[in-house]
């Protein structure tokens, strides 16, 4: 048997190349493989978006909590510059807006929103649907709350978030009001982006540790440990907060005064306030042991007196001024 | 070779005596093997040592007749259109013989495979991988039914992993260095080139080695092998691909002594039943073969398969429900008005099979076989920096997430939330069903560092695992003049492959950061521990800013050797026939880092220490074959090393070997009855076998420890036992034959394995070889029928009723198949089968049977706490109905052209879980007494699909 090889071979190349020929044709159905345009940046929304809504001032908004939770009905809507970054970790699921009239947290309930909410960036918030409530004297906008220990819910479900809160045009960051003892006490200053000059280390702290004498978890009160007591100092606490590596380390070197004798459930990081002073006021510089700058220690310098600016965002709980740092530039040796 | 052998023992090869002159003959009838329907005008080759002798045809009644020919040893190579070709051995003797029946196995153009078959599970989370354990068909009836109707729910032949199938090419076997997984991949689409293939199952003793106890099937791959002619061939069909285009030649073996081959094809698109899913396939093969004077035969064959595929992932039945389809994909989105999937093979790998035999003298064979294989290995995936998880399907943004009925299920009360989550999923607002790559980008778009450049959140990585794979085989066989056959062969094999992964897209961004994202939880303040080069980021101050294209996160060798020597003896003399095999092996392999870990950094760079394993295996066997009645038995031991890819604690980061590792030892035998004798064929076999210290690893985050931990089990053990049966029997009508095969298997976990867990981030025990000890059984407690509640005995201990074995998971268990199957004269051909399947599980996470996830937090045993942690998941029995009819014609017996087409499921049954997985994660109940388990995740077989092939051949 002969076989005409070279024409056997030519009609196969002919085939492969029919195959391929096709195959370069797009694919079938949807499903494409090859390349994608970049997608298009975000369109900023504008004023003229909410031309249907009301707008009201976040002054005006805080305003209308009544002493309980309020789910707002009416089409309202509020526009404020993003302050807050929860870049460093300090700032955790939440974040806050203010505009010439106020500042109010917004219980976003998401993680890494720093991503998507820029400081200086513009956003508008559909206020319908959404609730006001009262965290301790902080006025803040979340979601109904089914725990009754909190009158509103972090909101956490994206498909009310993009349905509420609305980026807006990017901003210049705002810049911090200086803040002095007396105005401190306005509260329109809470929830806003302000540097607290003067501030002196007290050798003090708050911070609550949890462990478990009873086994019994539902039982709240008797499983926290609380270091606040004044004239007890920092419990040895030189950093901003403690982290899970630096809590472990503190309980075994006995740093919580009797601690060490009970059991913990398990070591989590843990927040701590550090006080300082400014004049008569004290205010406490909150700390995450979740933040990347827990375990920065506290200048020494710091620590021995030298007074400082400190920049962020303020709150206040049960009456007390808190500091919640952005990050640690947010600390300045005056 | 099973056939072959078959084929040698149904023809009752007299005893040979040597070198006579006297002329003889030999006649027969060819028939079809099903219904014994006579085969006209087949074309029948008479070959001895030194060529082929000459040609006949057999007669419109099939019957042959060949005279004249010197006495000695003959093959008679019979080919005929639609039939697969048949070798019979025949001994000449100075009269004529009457052969009887040469039967034919019908050309089965349904069984056009690949491992498209096997859809890519993405088993990521898991930390498990299935590969298809099967996929190659052969005469026996089981096999068949097994190897391609049972495809379609992952069956696993004897309950076995798929790394104990021996796949070899040319002889030399190829199963992964790393993994043992089976290299299908490698060939996938090269149908032609790969059809002819010789399988041996169980314990059986193949030609090319000894085999495990899986079976071997071997593909022949080259030049000579592929059927002679041109074909081509379409084929559609809506469970894998849209379309598949294929072309072949052979040249057969010409005048000249030269063979050569050549295959291409291409499969595209995506398929009826998953979204995302799709095919940019392309293969080539091309081969040559020089016979020298029958004596010396050269073969080179280069093949490849360019393959991009998208991937599919399995969700948990609450996703599936609130999409409405157990097919949902949570993969891909939409990007430029198209959907793009974020996993995504992207594989070239071309091997290289250059094969010496060596024929001296008609008894006596040499091969020498060089296997190469290099090439690329990708599988993408999205990775991201300080930014939420952009899977869709991330349990945060499911309803259950927000809101489950158990009154202590923690942090789970928020309804409302629930509803909207629920609502968002039901009616896909905002595509929260799949990934929003808008978002991705623009987060990339608005990621300005202080130098204004744009520092990527979110990229689409590639991990790399590129192979170089060099094997060498080299074996030789005697056959004795009597009753002897003697075997025996060399292997070595060398690989290295280099795990690393790089960026493969940066979705808008101008860099990412070489860092370790989830060493800067633990260590976010310390800037050396978070990197993943260190050494970059001693010499530049800073982590590598990484562009498209750059290496980075981890990036290490593994380096694999293993040597075997081997040899078997083969006996036969009247109906009985026995074997004895050995093998001995060294195999070693060890780690070679490539870059220096902040985390680890004096044990991640450089070479790790050693793992070597002595290894042996050994088996033996014997059959007894009287007229059509064939009893047969196998047994053997295996000591086997295990692979790379279990051996290290955490392979990606640093050089620490798993604690406990050791050999598997495997026990294996059966005893098969088989018959076959006017169409009616029968094979049932027992068999039974115990696979003990094997190794598992899983890398995971605890929530207990709240970080990635890894997971090292050692010390598993199952047992299978079942019985396999296969049949076929002719009905009166001729053509008609009702086929059915049966697989009852039990295959049992056996053993209480040790586990270590180490911290990922600082390798810090967490349990440190501790027992998991509900891995295989759980109790089931007396419960009051009326309340529920447990029942306690006079001391107040719970109730036991009885002890819950756990199965081995993946594979229906028990798998039944019964059909009709008609083939008329005038090669038209339809079938129809009804296949049951029922004891299939879960795979078992073990984190979920040890005492802590038992016990939880509290520490305190209850027997509601173990029935519900560490109970095993059975799927419920199913059915599914299959058909298929098809056609071929012949034109002057030059041309053919033919046509096939099947339905499978075609009651359309779409509750069939072929498979799934456990999650690794834990969640605390608020009041602290006990965990809940996240949901498992599953897959599920495929509704109705067709497939339809087309083919013209000449």
């Amino acid at each position: 048997m002969k076989f005409n090889i070279s024409n056997k071979i030519f009609s196969l190349i002919a085939a492969a190349s029919a195959v391929l020929g096709l195959s370069s044709c797009e694919e079938f159905g949807p499903v494409f493989t090859g390349k994608y345009d970049e997608p298009a940046p975000y369109e900023y929304y504008t004023d003229e978006d909410f031309a249907g809504k009301t707008h009201v001032t976040i002054a005006e908004l805080k305003a209308m909590y009544p002493g309980t939770p309020l789910e707002i009905s009416d089409d309202i809507y509020i526009k404020g510059q993003v302050v807050s970054s929860d870049r460093s970790g300090n700032v955790y699921k939440t974040m806050y807006i203010q505009d010439e009239t106020a500042g109010i947290e917004i219980k976003m309930g998401k993680t890494g929103l720093y991503n998507e909410y820029k400081t200086g960036q513009w956003v508008y918030i559909l206020c319908k649907d959404l609730s006001l409530g009262n965290y301790r004297g902080m006025i803040g906008l979340g979601y109904e709350s089914s725990d009754p220990k909190y009158e509103t819910a972090y909101i956490e479900v994206q498909l009310i978030i993009d349905s509420h809160v609305f980026r807006g045009e990017m901003g210049d960051p705002v810049q911090p009001e200086v803040l002095t003892e007396t105005t401190i006490a306005d509260p329109s200053n809470l929830a806003t982006y302000v540097t607290v000059p003067g501030l002196v280390y007290m050798n003090r702290v708050f911070c609550m540790l949890y462990y478990d004498p009873d086994g019994n978890r539902e039982d709240y009160q008797n499983n926290c440990l609380f270091l606040d007591e004044e004239g007890d100092g920092n419990y040895g606490i030189n950093t901003w907060a403690l982290t899970e590596e630096r809590t472990k380390a503190h309980y075994y070197e006995d740093r919580f005064d009797g601690m060490a004798t009970k059991d913990f459930v398990s070591f989590t990081p843990y927040s701590v306030s550090q006080y300082f002073e400014m004049g008569s006021e004290t205010v406490q510089i909150r700390s995450s042991g979740y933040s990347r700058f827990a375990d920065e220690e506290i200048d020494p310098e710091i620590r021995s007196g030298a007074p400082i600016s400190a920049t962020g965002i303020l709150t206040i709980y049960d009456g007390e001024y808190q500091l919640t740092l952005l990050d640690l530039s947010g600390i300045r040796i005056e | 070779m099973k056939k072959y052998i078959i084929l040698l023992l149904a023809v009752l090869v007299s005893v040979p005596s040597f070198a006579q002159f006297e002329k003889g003959g030999i006649e027969g009838r060819i028939v079809s093997r099903s219904g014994r329907i006579p085969v006209p005008q087949a074309e029948i080759t008479v070959r001895n040592a030194t060529g082929d002798i000459l040609q006949t045809e057999s007669g419109d009644d099939g019957t042959f007749l060949i005279s004249g020919i010197p006495a000695g040893d003959y093959t008679l190579v019979v080919s005929a259109p639609g039939f697969a070709t048949g070798r019979v051995q025949v001994e000449v003797e100075d009269y004529l013989k009457d052969i009887f029946f040469v039967s034919l196995q019908p050309e089965d153009i349904m069984m056009d495979m690949d491992d498209a078959m096997f859809a890519d599970f993405d088993m990521d989370d898991g930390g498990y991988q299935h590969v298809p354990s099967t996929l190659s068909t052969s005469s026996d009836v089981f096999d068949n039914v097994a190897g391609y109707d049972f495809s379609q729910v992952r069956f696993r032949v004897r309950g076995f992993d798929s790394s104990t199938q021996d796949v070899y090419l040319s002889g030399v076997r190829l199963n992964d260095a790393l993994t043992g997984y089976t290299p299908w991949s490698l060939w996938s689409g090269l149908n032609e080139a790969t059809r002819e293939k010789e399988t041996v199952s169980g314990s059986a003793l193949s030609d090319y080695g000894l085999g495990g106890f899986n079976g071997v099937t071997n593909i022949l791959g080259t030049a000579s092998s592929m059927r002679k002619g041109a074909r081509f061939s379409v084929l559609t069909n809506s469970s894998f691909y849209r379309l598949r285009l294929m072309a072949s030649y052979a040249t057969g073996e010409l005048d000249n002594g030269w063979s050569f081959a050549a295959n291409v094809s291409t499969r595209l698109g995506g398929n009826d039943w998953i979204q995302g899913v799709y095919y940019r396939s392309f293969a080539y093969y091309l081969a040559a073969e020089k016979n020298i004077n029958d004596i010396h035969r050269l073969s080179l064959s280069i093949f490849g398969s360019p393959v991009q595929r998208g991937a599919q992932n399995g969700s948990t039945q609450e996703v599936y429900d609130l999409v409405g389809s157990n097919y949902y994909n949570s993969n891909w989105g939409w990007q430029d008005g198209k959907i793009r999937n974020a996993r995504v093979r992207n594989n070239h790998e071309p091997v290289a099979v250059l094969k010496y035999t060596f024929t001296p003298a008609y008894n006596w064979s040499l091969d020498a076989t060089v296997v190469y294989r290099t090439g690329r290995n990708g599988y993408s995936a999205l990775d991201w920096y300080d930014a939420p998880d952009p899977r869709p399907d991330y349990y945060r943004n499911l309803p259950s997430y927000m809101y489950m009925e158990e009154a202590d299920y923690d942090k789970r009360d928020a309804e409302f939330q629930a509803g909207w989550a629920t609502e968002a999923w039901l009616y896909n607002y905002n595509n929260t069903r799949h990934i929003n790559w808008d978002r991705l980008y623009n987060v990339n778009y608005n990621s300005l560092d202080d130098d204004g450049n744009k520092r990527s959140k979110y990229i689409q990585e590639e991990r790399r695992t590129d192979q170089n794979d060099l094997n060498l085989a080299l074996s030789t066989k005697w056959i004795s003049d009597d009753y002897f056959t003697v075997q025996g062969g060399v292997n070595f094999r060398w690989n290295r492959t280099e795990y690393y992964k790089i960026v493969k897209d940066l979705l808008g961004g101008d860099y990412y950061l070489n860092i370790d994202q989830f060493a800067e939880r633990d260590f976010a303040s310390d800037p050396v521990k978070i990197q993943n080069d260190l050494d970059y980021y001693l010499a530049h101050g800073e982590a590598q800013k990484l562009r498209q294209g750059d290496k980075y996160g981890y990036d290490y060798y593994a380096n694999v050797r293993d040597a075997n020597v081997w040899a078997d003896f083969r006996f036969a003399k009247g109906g009985w026939a026995a074997f004895a095999a050995v093998q001995g092996g060294y195999n070693s392999f060890w780690r070679d880092g490539l870059v220096r870990k902040g985390l680890f950094p004096n044990n991640s760079l450089g070479k790790s220490e050693v793992a070597q394993f002595f290894t042996y295996r050994a088996k033996a066997g014997a059959s007894y074959t009287y007229g059509p009645h064939r009893v047969y038995a196998n047994a053997g031991y295996f000591n086997d090393a295990p692979y790379f890819a279990e051996s290290f604690v955490s392979p990606r980061t640093r050089n620490t070997l798993t604690p406990n590792l050791t050999t598997q030892k495997t026990m294996s035998a059966d005893l098969s009855y088989s018959f076959s004798k006017n169409g009616y064929r029968v094979r049932v076999t027992g068999y039974y076998a115990r696979i003990n210290d094997q190794t598992d690893l899983m890398s995971f985050y605890d929530d207990s420890q709240h970080s990635f931990t890894n997971f090292a089990m050692s010390g598993i053990d199952e047992r299978h036992a079942g019985v396999e049966l296969g049949f076929e029997i002719p009905l009166p009508v001729t053509g008609l034959s009702v086929l059915g095969a049966l697989n009852w298997g039990d295959y049992v976990y056996t053993s209480t394995p040790y586990v270590t867990q180490t911290v990922d981030n600082n390798g810090e025990l967490v349990m440190d070889n501790l027992p998991v000890a509900y891995w295989k059984s759980n109790n089931i407690y007396k419960k009051d029928p009326a309340t529920g509640s447990i029942l306690t005995d006079a001391f107040g201990n719970a109730e036991v009723e009885k002890v819950q074995k756990h199965y081995v998971p993946s594979t229906p268990q028990v798998a039944a198949s019964l059909g009709l199957s008609y083939r008329s004269p005038n090669y038209l051909f339809a079938g129809i089968d009804v296949q049951y399947f029922d004891k299939m599980y879960l795979d078992m996470n073990p984190l979920y049977r040890t005492d802590m996830a038992v016990m939880g937090p509290d520490h305190t045993w209850t027997p509601q706490e173990e029935e519900y942690m560490a109970s095993q998941e059975q799927f419920p029995r199913q059915f599914v109905l299959n058909a298929n009819i098809g056609k071929s014609w012949y034109i002057q017996r030059k041309y053919n052209i033919g046509i096939s087409f099947e339905l499978r499921n075609i009651l359309n049954n779409q509750a069939l879980r072929t498979g799934g997985y456990e999650q690794t994660r834990l969640i605390d109940s608020t009041n602290g007494e006990r965990y809940y388990k996240f949901d498992s995740r599953y897959f599920y077989m495929y509704g109705i699909n067709y497939m339809l092939n087309i083919y013209f051949r000449f």
